[in-house]
């Protein structure tokens, strides 16, 4: 700002080409957090490489079982939820808390759609007698996907909390750092799920 | 270009290259093993393309801290890279996986 007082031309420039700064997005906690989680999945993703190459018959078999349509659905949603947290971010740095308020919510409601389809999903393997002990694919199927749900059930229970924050005036242009990490929590959810789905519903 | 426009331009190219990955899974499911390795090789390149997207774009790590970006596309370089050489080598998984003679 002073320097928009001082030399508005200068300020200009800066708004015209963002420069690259070291600033941690959120704050270096969740950042902690977040390398932690993407570890586990990490972890997961090698064993699935390991039993997939011992037992490769079992792994072609199973995407064939499962609901891709619910796989696509769902990366759609996860998709289009880091889009409007993006946005809630961008509304929330330029001071425009309604309008950080309503794409908090439509996270929220993406959030709760991604839910209802893995819901229906699970339903859906039940009724095809698709269980945990079905086989090895679907052992590691159901401990990413339902890993990953459990992650994207503590996603929304944080921008739940963001939006109540919100509500009260605790984020503005200057002071919004838990927005901002409760927005990279999300990103990672996403993140998570951009590999679990083509390796689960899309290479056989 | 606005950042408006960029978020747009993103979650679109997002949405597309998940459709590209499904629609070539899909188109050569049936044919032979090299072909479907061929396939998961690009599939897993466009899980890199995703993954660079969403931490550049969208998490904006572009113009942030470089430490934290480097560790997210590492990640997003490492492990679509990983999943490539299982299927393109499984024996190699295998012999490097398994105990004893």
């Amino acid at each position: 700002m002073q320097v928009a007082i001082n030399n508005p031309s200068a300020f200009k420039a800066q708004k015209a080409s963002p420069i690259s700064s070291d600033k941690v997005p959120g704050d270096i906690a969740v950042w902690i957090l977040i390398f932690a989680e993407l570890f586990e999945f990490g972890l997961f993703f090698v064993i699935f490489i390991v039993a997939k190459a011992h037992n490769p018959e079992v792994f072609s078999a199973g995407p064939q079982y499962l609901d891709t349509f619910s796989g696509i659905a769902n990366t759609f949603i996860l998709l289009t939820s880091s889009f409007f947290i993006a946005k809630a971010v961008q509304a929330i740095k330029q001071g425009r808390v309604k309008a950080s308020q309503k794409w908090l919510v439509l996270t929220f409601l993406s959030g709760f759609a991604y839910c209802c389809v893995k819901a229906w999903e699970y339903h859906m393997n039940e009724v095809r007698g698709i269980g945990i002990d079905t086989d090895i694919f679907f052992t590691v199927y159901y401990y990413l996907t339902f890993n990953h749900l459990l992650h994207v059930m503590f996603g929304m229970c944080g921008l739940l909390w963001v939006f109540l924050r919100n509500h009260y005036k605790a984020y503005s242009a200057q002071q919004h750092a838990g927005f901002e990490a409760t927005a990279c929590y999300w990103h990672m959810v996403d993140l998570a799920w951009i590999i679990i789905f083509p390796i689960l519903y899309v290479l056989v | 270009m606005s950042d408006n426009k960029r978020l747009v331009m993103t979650w679109l190219s997002l949405l597309a290259l998940t459709s590209l990955s499904v629609f070539l899974a899909e188109t050569s499911s049936s044919n032979a093993l090299s072909t479907n390795t061929i396939t998961g090789v690009i599939v897993c390149f466009i899980i890199a393309l995703k993954g660079q997207l969403v931490i550049d774009q969208l998490v904006g790590l572009r113009l942030a801290n470089k430490s934290i970006r480097r560790v997210m596309l590492s990640y997003f370089y490492i492990l679509p890279l990983l999943i490539a050489l299982g299927l393109a080598f499984p024996n190699i998984i295998v012999s490097i996986t398994t105990l004893g003679p």
